[in-house]
């Protein structure tokens, strides 16, 4: 092959692998700007756009970005100029941070009939799922798992674990306020425990939980969610999720519209479609999440055998974005000695 | 005489625009990230313990990296010198091709099923009874991963000096009755100066980049390089000036660090011999031969090991989930599709910077070529990722911007293992022919025609099938420019991930890695002819 077949061949490729979906004219179009997972063909993005967009005359243009922070930080950097109408997939420590953007406008949806651990009064962000952040472990080399963080922390036989980095990663960030929430000022004691325990600490949740698969450790930083998939697509008990006698921290994931889409009356229905019950019901078995509605049965049952944590925290989010830097400075001086 | 010199100046002023070119693109990729808002206290930042802490691990780790993968290459690529024919011999230098083109990811997971906790040395431990696991976690499992990807690239990039070194050499060697000591400091070391500086700069820079394969191997927070705190200040501090100024510090150790390996190595005239292939080392000692086959056969077990293990892991997957060939197909073209456009464009880049830098009299200039040459790893890819990004956004929009800046982003950034390739072969030429070429007026493109593509062309291949393998693997590019359309096989992987799919994310791995495989010797030795290495 010459460089210039080579060349033409590439050009070929290019052409047709990236060739334009064609839009037509008169449809508007709705711009969402999400994390990869969503709209990967297995997430809620796929079925949320077939359904919303059979009724809606629009087309929905997906952007996706790596996670939730990813998405806050293309919104800082295009400011006004943002092509977005709406950012779905920022989680609860990161609303504040968004809202100071000043690009988020009222959701105008009627959210009363939304069912959470935690009362809902947000004019500006619309929940879509939640989870609780745990510890997941493997049955099957670990019979007695610590019921507790203080056990997890103190006891002398703890097993190995695996969580994420705090500056890269979500859940990480997650079971840095989980632990804050917990012991407060003795977080320092906490997480010098915990790095005698520790086998590593991952960039993202997939290496982390990959590797916890892999049989590398019996302990993973994960969610309570998590069984549920196991159990309903590949039939298995074998990874159970720990309620901790403390608590568990929750996630709540949200969408919002912005000031400066051109359009609002749209944006505003998919919102409300997204916290409709057909669009709910998607939710559990593509993003492996509780749905925000009260399902009943079609919750499926896998989840609905799931223990659900004795307690709830969460931490104001204007506490965590004043305190996130302090705190993860304290984690590295006493987790990385 | 002018009539003859103008296509040479006319090289020069090519190569000099496009490094010119590249390096103000770096710069204001750069200068992009300034321009936003976000609390740049360059002095305390730079200042802070945090940052030192960062900067503590990251030189250790890539100095014993760097060393590792250097040393053992040097030894490594000497046996494959000597043993021009076992068999397998090519197939295990294509193998060598591969690890510094894998995702990162697929890498840490290949690590850990021979290496980890309950990988298979562990288990062939227990079943010898051995009470004792690896544990790979920290410095070590960083260093391992670092030569399991760099001992390669170094033997790929240090190959090329023993076939550069010219049979008369060799010959008089023999008639005088060289010892092998006498051997190494009279004929190889010499040959080692032109390219180890190159090459261990290039596995340096790669060894501070490093990031996620860090963190995961790392065993904790100590274990941490300055591309971490450059992810989070893009990522989670929204602070891309502050990304900007700790790229700048990486920037900084970077070229430290390639000023001192140049000035501890130096740099040396290249052997102007004609023939340099056929040496016959038939009649060595059994023991040196024994010795070639260890280090060979050491250097292919650490490889083969993760590539066996993906392999293993991906036709389990195969079995036990269904996957979406449609959607794999698909990805595949994508990735396929990006990577040969970005190919071309890194050699359209690199290959006029490293005839210039070959060609031209004027130290200043080649310092210049050479400088823009090693750029792009030299700056920490997340940032000038982001700022390609900011850069392109005022120009392009859409689906566009995003087909534009991927290939635009992977070729820069490959550009200094292309030239890393071009560079000997470019010399070479030069050294052999310039005179000739000049004394019978063979300039231009009859020259590029005549002379340089037929003695260039197993270096072009080489080097274009790296390039395009790198971006096969492209994550960054992809990532940044989030065109939910454009989706390739490395994002596919990274979605399975992290959607719980292991099984089909094995079998994407071993897929994907097999692509690159595929890839890399199909336009290896297309565009190499049959001279490739």
């Amino acid at each position: 092959m010459t460089l210039r077949r080579c060349a033409l061949l590439a050009a070929v490729i290019a052409t047709s692998a990236a060739a334009p979906v064609p839009l037509s004219a008169d449809e508007p179009t709705l711009t969402i700007y999400t994390y990869s997972s969503f709209v990967a063909e297995w997430g809620p993005g796929p079925v949320l756009q077939k359904e919303f967009e059979a009724t809606c005359g629009c087309k929905i243009e997906w952007v996706a970005l790596e996670d939730g922070a990813a998405l806050l930080s293309r919104l800082k950097l295009e400011g006004d100029e943002t092509q977005a109408d709406i950012v779905l997939g920022i989680d609860t420590n990161l609303t504040v941070e968004t809202k100071a953007t000043g690009l988020v406008a009222p959701h105008d949806v009627d959210l009363s009939a939304l069912k959470l651990p935690i009362a809902w009064n947000d004019a500006d962000f619309v929940p879509y799922d939640y989870g609780y952040f745990a510890f997941v472990y493997d049955s099957q080399t670990l019979p007695n798992p610590p019921q507790s963080l203080a056990e997890l922390a103190t006891a002398s036989d703890a097993p190995k674990l695996i969580y994420m980095d705090p500056r890269t990663s979500t859940p990480g960030l997650g079971l840095l306020l989980w632990v804050k929430e917990v012991v407060g000022d003795e977080a320092a004691g906490v997480w010098q425990n915990l790095a005698k325990k520790t086998l590593t600490v991952t960039k993202g949740w997939s290496e982390g939980y990959g590797l916890f698969l892999k049989g590398e450790a019996p302990l993973v930083l994960s969610y309570t969610t998590s069984p549920a998939y196991h159990q309903m697509m590949e039939n298995t008990d074998r990874y159970k999720a720990l309620n901790f006698a403390e608590g568990n921290y929750l996630q709540v994931e949200v969408a919002a519209r912005l000031k400066t889409s051109d359009q609002q009356a749209l944006a505003q229905k998919f919102l409300a479609f997204l916290v409709s019950r057909p669009a709910q019901e998607k939710i559990p078995t593509t993003n492996w999440m509780y749905p925000v509605v009260d399902l009943g049965d079609a919750l499926p049952e896998a989840f609905r055998k799931l223990p659900v944590p004795s307690k709830t925290l969460l931490m104001p989010q204007d506490e965590v974005a004043a305190n996130r830097s302090a705190w993860i400075d304290e984690w590295l001086n006493s987790a990385g000695q | 005489m002018a009539e003859q010199r103008r296509p040479v100046i006319r090289a020069d002023a090519i190569g000099l625009s496009v490094a010119l070119l590249l390096t103000i693109l770096v710069g204001a990729a750069l200068l992009m990230l300034f321009a936003q808002a976000g609390t740049a206290e360059a002095g305390a930042l730079l200042g802070s313990a945090y940052v030192w802490r960062i900067l503590r691990f990251t030189l250790i780790q890539a100095c014993i990296s760097t060393l590792l993968s250097v040393v053992f290459g040097v030894l490594v690529a000497r046996a494959f010198a000597r043993e021009t024919s076992f068999p397998g011999r090519r197939a295990l230098l294509g193998l060598m091709s591969l690890p510094i083109v894998l995702p990162s990811l697929v890498a840490v997971f290949g690590i850990i099923a021979i290496y980890g906790q309950n990988g298979w040395l562990a288990r062939m431990l227990a079943l010898a009874g051995v009470n004792a696991k690896p544990d790979i976690y920290g410095l070590g499992g960083v260093v391992l991963a670092h030569v399991f990807f760099n001992l390669p690239l170094a033997v790929r990039l240090l190959l090329p000096g023993w076939h550069s070194i010219p049979v008369e050499s060799w010959r008089l060697s023999a008639q005088l009755g060289m010892s092998g000591w006498a051997i190494f400091r009279l004929i190889e070391w010499p040959m080692l100066r032109r390219y180890l500086p190159h090459a261990a700069a290039t596995i340096f820079m790669l060894c501070v980049g490093s990031f996620a394969i860090v963190l995961a191997l790392g065993g904790g927070p100590s274990a941490a390089t300055f591309e971490v705190a450059v992810f989070e200040a893009i990522r989670f501090e929204f602070d891309p000036p502050k990304a900007a100024v700790l790229a700048l510090g990486g920037l900084t150790l970077n070229i430290i660090c390639l000023a001192l390996a140049q000035g501890a190595i130096g740099d040396a005239a290249i052997g102007s011999g004609w023939r340099t292939r056929e040496q016959d080392w038939g009649r060595r000692p059994l023991p040196a031969r024994v010795m070639d086959g260890v280090l060979i056969g050491v250097a292919a077990l650490l490889l083969a090991g993760p590539v066996a293990a993906t392999v293993t892991d991906g036709v389990k997957g195969l079995s036990e989930s269904a996957l979406d060939w449609g959607l794999v197909a698909r990805a595949t073209l994508t990735s396929i599709g990006l990577a040969l456009p970005a190919a071309l464009l890194t050699m359209l880049l690199a290959l006029p910077m490293v005839l210039a830098a070959a060609r031209t009299g004027k130290k200043g200039r080649a310092a210049i070529l050479r400088g823009a040459l090693i750029l792009p790893i030299a700056v920490s890819p997340m940032a000038l990722g982001l700022g390609c990004f900011l850069i392109l956004r005022l120009v392009l929009d859409g689906t566009p911007r995003a087909i534009f800046g991927i290939v635009l982003l992977n070729a820069i950034m490959v550009v200094p293992f292309a030239a890393a390739i071009l560079r000997p072969a470019v010399e070479r030429a030069r050294a052999r022919h310039d005179h000739l070429c000049r004394a019978l007026g063979i300039a231009g493109w009859a020259r590029w025609r005549l002379i340089d593509w037929p003695i260039l062309r197993p270096s072009i291949g080489t080097a274009l099938a790296m390039a395009a393998a790198m971006a096969l693997g492209d994550l960054i590019g992809i990532g940044l420019f989030g065109d939910a359309k454009i989706r390739n096989l490395t994002l596919l992987l990274y979605d399975q991930l992290g959607a719980y799919r292991t099984g089909g994310a094995a079998v994407t791995a071993a897929l994907l890695m097999l692509l690159i495989f595929v890839l890399y010797q199909v336009i290896e030795r297309g565009v190499g002819g049959r001279a490739a290495p």
